[in-house]
């Protein structure tokens, strides 16, 4: 028998089985719906053109598309995805008590960590990258302006999507595995107030705000609300995918590692 | 080196003391963990099978400690008592996961739970997910996932519940086969004596986190002669069951109840001859059997009465 037993390949197979799990629950499927409702807005502007008296729109398409990401997707959707699975990254295991499972493999702890934040991401990342693609394809589809010049873009803004999905993950998931209660709501609170810092137009705000980082990894214009507001300079993904990491990714979660590592999460349960 | 030691084993939970001061050895064959509920034996098993680390002495398996020592867990199969599963896949799904966590490849592991599946016979839920299964069906899963990838000790925490008679004897033999043809270590606990004499007869008795006794089945039931079992039977012709107990030179008692006319309580000293000659003596009398309680079937009382 072939065994491989080394931690990366455990890590990467853990993480992949989180996904699929993930993935199998009703309740990402209609995670996946609300992901999919801005689609809705590209059959008003078809009516619009069918019967342009009836309905009021006026703005460009590709704008439209732009609102969708700016406002829709990264100060609801991606919060929302965030709360919803990071949660349960491991407090769902530990109360379920299914993590006993996992722990008698010989995966080691920071991997079990690494294995379960990666795989609910990479569920998370799943759903946003389709929703945001649906809606990007639902206005080409609709022959409401060309853009398919603009597929870079795309991919660029489901990246900045996925960077602030990532940052939200790490942070809900250590809030959701020390918290017993107020967990929700304190990452309720955390995302105002980081949405709060991202309106200010101040560097020491932006600089930990999670929202701007994620919006001004964005390659495309803002709308002009949006750049009014926050002054974002768009377009720094590298720089801003390294805060994010160093600041909202990492932290929590090598406090979650280092706190699986340390058998406090099993002690406490075993009471 | 192919056994378990436990060297000076305690384990608190804060001010709450679980387990204090256990010295065991355990060489392959199974070994029975009996005691009542609350008694230490899940704590005890979770620190064999590298769950929890013990606030004081050293638990060493296969010659080796669970600390910083992930691999270690290659070699061992726990089947946890908690009824919880991954709910979200099919019972070859959780089966095949759980050996790719084992470092099994995938294809390997597909295989492997295809065999465990019939082998338990679960192959009737097909695509199932485990979560429309029976308590029954869960429970040969979580075994089943603990034997998977050939272990050379099991820990098994309460593997007869849920299951039926037949289930139960099937996974006796099962668990049995597996002991004698690897030459594993397999610790079973439950608080039903009943149930552990069904696998072995070598025992270790815990209570109040204390090691109480340890040896043979027949050791123990020594101690447990002056301690008949009570039994609870409601059927419609009390006084011929009656009749028909006192016959039997293990059945030290009968009552019947004033206030319930189908009711007779039964006293045994051998719970399993009696269980043996109920069915000739209800068919003789052609007795109907209502209902069954054996008020001493848990080690509770049993345990009750072995620290009087």
């Amino acid at each position: 028998m072939n065994l491989n037993l080394t931690q990366f390949h455990l890590f990467w197979t853990l993480s992949k089985l989180t996904a699929k799990r993930v993935l199998n629950r009703r309740s990402t499927w209609l995670l996946l719906m609300v992901g999919l409702l801005p689609c809705g807005i590209f059959l008003f502007w078809t009516l619009n053109k069918v019967m342009p008296n009836q309905f009021d729109v006026i703005t460009k398409p590709y704008s439209i598309y732009l609102y969708i990401l700016s406002v829709y997707f990264s100060a609801f959707y991606v919060p929302l995805l965030a709360i919803f699975l990071g949660l349960g990254v491991i407090s769902d295991e530990i109360e379920s008590k299914n993590i006993t499972f996992t722990l008698s493999r010989p995966v080691s702890r920071f991997a079990i960590a690494g294995g379960r934040y990666l795989g609910h991401l990479m569920a998370a990342a799943g759903l946003t990258v389709v929703s945001v693609g649906a809606v990007y394809f639902a206005n080409m589809l609709f022959q409401v302006e060309d853009i398919i010049g603009k597929l870079p873009n795309l991919a660029n803004s489901a990246f900045a999507l996925c960077l602030g999905l990532a940052a939200y993950l790490s942070v809900v998931a250590a809030l959701g595995t020390f918290l017993k209660r107020g967990a929700i709501l304190l990452s309720i609170l955390w995302m105002a107030f980081d949405t709060g810092f991202s309106l200010i137009p101040v560097e020491t705000f932006h600089f930990i705000s999670v929202k701007h980082r994620m919006l001004a990894s964005f390659w495309d214009e803002l709308p002009q609300f949006m750049l009014t507001l926050t002054n974002i300079q768009s377009g720094s993904v590298l720089l801003n995918t390294f805060w994010c990491l160093a600041l909202f990714i990492a932290p929590p979660f090598l406090f979650i590692a280092g706190r699986l590592s340390a058998g406090d999460i099993m002690l406490s349960e075993s009471k | 080196m192919s056994s378990i030691e436990v060297r000076g084993v305690s384990k608190w939970y804060g001010d709450v003391s679980a387990l204090n001061e256990i010295n065991l050895v355990f060489e392959p064959g199974i070994l029975g963990l009996l005691g009542p509920n609350g008694a230490g034996k899940s704590t005890l098993l979770k620190l064999l099978a590298g769950q929890l680390e013990p606030s004081m002495g050293e638990v060493q398996v296969l010659g080796q400690s669970f600390k910083n020592n992930p691999l270690l867990f290659a070699k061992i199969g726990f089947c946890p008592e908690q009824d919880s599963l991954w709910e979200e896949f099919s019972g070859p799904e959780f089966l095949a996961a759980m050996l790719q966590l084992q470092g099994w490849l995938r294809h390997d592991a597909e295989l492997r739970a295809q065999d465990l599946i019939g082998m338990f016979e679960l192959g009737h839920a097909g695509k199932k997910r485990v979560g429309g299964y029976s308590k029954g069906m869960r429970q040969k899963l979580r075994i089943a996932q603990a034997i998977a990838h050939y272990p050379k000790a099991l820990f098994l925490d309460e593997p007869m519940t849920g299951l039926d008679a037949t289930s139960r004897t099937f996974m006796a033999d099962l668990i049995q086969a597996t002991a004698e043809e690897s030459d594993i270590i397999v610790v079973v606990s439950s608080h039903i004596l009943y149930e552990v004499e069904q696998l072995t007869k070598e025992m270790v008795l815990i209570h109040q986190g204390q090691l109480r006794a340890r040896g043979n089945v027949y050791e123990i039931r020594e101690l447990l002669t002056d301690h008949p079992l009570q039994l609870e039977l409601a059927v419609d012709s009390p006084r011929k069951l009656a009749k028909a107990c006192l016959d039997c030179d293990h059945v030290v008692q009968v009552e019947l109840d004033p206030d319930d006319p189908d009711k007779v309580v039964i006293f045994t000293q051998r719970q399993n001859q009696f269980f043996q000659d109920l069915p000739d003596m209800l068919e003789r009398d052609d007795i109907h059997i209502k209902r069954l309680h054996a008020e001493d079937e848990d080690m509770e009382s049993v345990f009750k009465y072995l620290v009087k």
